[in-house]
């Protein structure tokens, strides 16, 4: 599949990898299948890096198949692909640090929810986007969020120990 | 159920728990479509379908939880 579209203020190019190549890949893959190994999977037919307020994000298209009948939609989806948002490597120091602070899945997202059964590819893709935006947008407000409750934590722990040292004392 | 559920003027509480039980019964109907179809694709060797199944049967589990919790529906009324 081939076609341009808009994400954010950019056109960009979506050119997967060409179907013979999709094809090829997925005839190595029966040949190779061992049981008890599963029968159906994901193919990584496109992928690109974008760039944020300074955070980079991925977003990837994975089509599925099964290979007694090769490409297919997924369940109930309209669509053999979905499309993930991911984070790569230089990101991977602050997706850690989030978690350590609680903040799980940052730019961490999929397509494959019951809502997204009916949605085109182009529907996805512009879904995927969005979730990374608003990951990134809502990240001062988040970690605003964490201190304040950290704040709290603070204040209960110095009332704690200040009456703790008054026992001692005693 | 809640004695404090909100009670409009056209539905009794009993009409109320009434149609609770009945959208608990349905979800637990689907719940068993999708957990045998699960199974099927399972030992088709389907995991990466059986999985997305899976998902749903939570999800619907998620969805009886929330409801009984927001209605404080007894279990053995169900």
């Amino acid at each position: 599949m081939k076609f341009k579209m808009k994400l954010g203020n950019k056109t960009i190019r979506v050119w997967e990898i060409p179907e013979e190549e999709q094809l090829r890949i997925l005839d190595e893959r029966r040949k190779n299948w061992k049981y008890p190994e599963s029968r159906d999977g994901f193919i990584e037919t496109w992928r690109r890096k974008f760039t944020y307020k300074g955070i980079a994000f991925e977003l990837a298209i994975l089509r599925y198949y099964d290979l007694d009948n090769g490409f297919r939609p997924l369940g109930h989806r309209i669509s053999d692909r979905h499309v993930v948002v991911e984070y790569p490597k230089e990101t991977e120091p602050l997706v850690k640090k989030l978690e350590m602070l609680g903040i799980e899945e940052f730019l961490w997202h999929d397509t494959l929810h019951s809502c997204n059964d009916k949605q085109t590819l182009p529907e996805q893709l512009r879904e995927a986007y969005n979730l990374a935006i608003e990951d990134i947008e809502g990240l001062p407000k988040r970690l605003d969020e964490i201190i304040a409750e950290l704040k709290e934590k603070i204040k209960l722990v110095e009332e704690l120990k200040k009456s703790f040292s008054g026992v001692i004392d005693e | 159920m809640k004695d404090d559920v909100v009670v409009n003027d056209f539905i009794s509480k009993d009409e109320l728990k009434r149609r609770i039980k009945y959208v608990l019964k349905e979800i637990e109907k689907e719940q068993k479509k999708h957990d045998k179809y699960e199974e099927e694709l399972r030992e088709k060797g389907l995991y990466h379908e059986a999985l997305e199944e899976l998902g749903f049967v939570s999800g619907l589990n998620i969805a009886k939880m929330l409801i009984k919790k927001a209605f404080e529906v007894d279990e053995n009324e169900v």
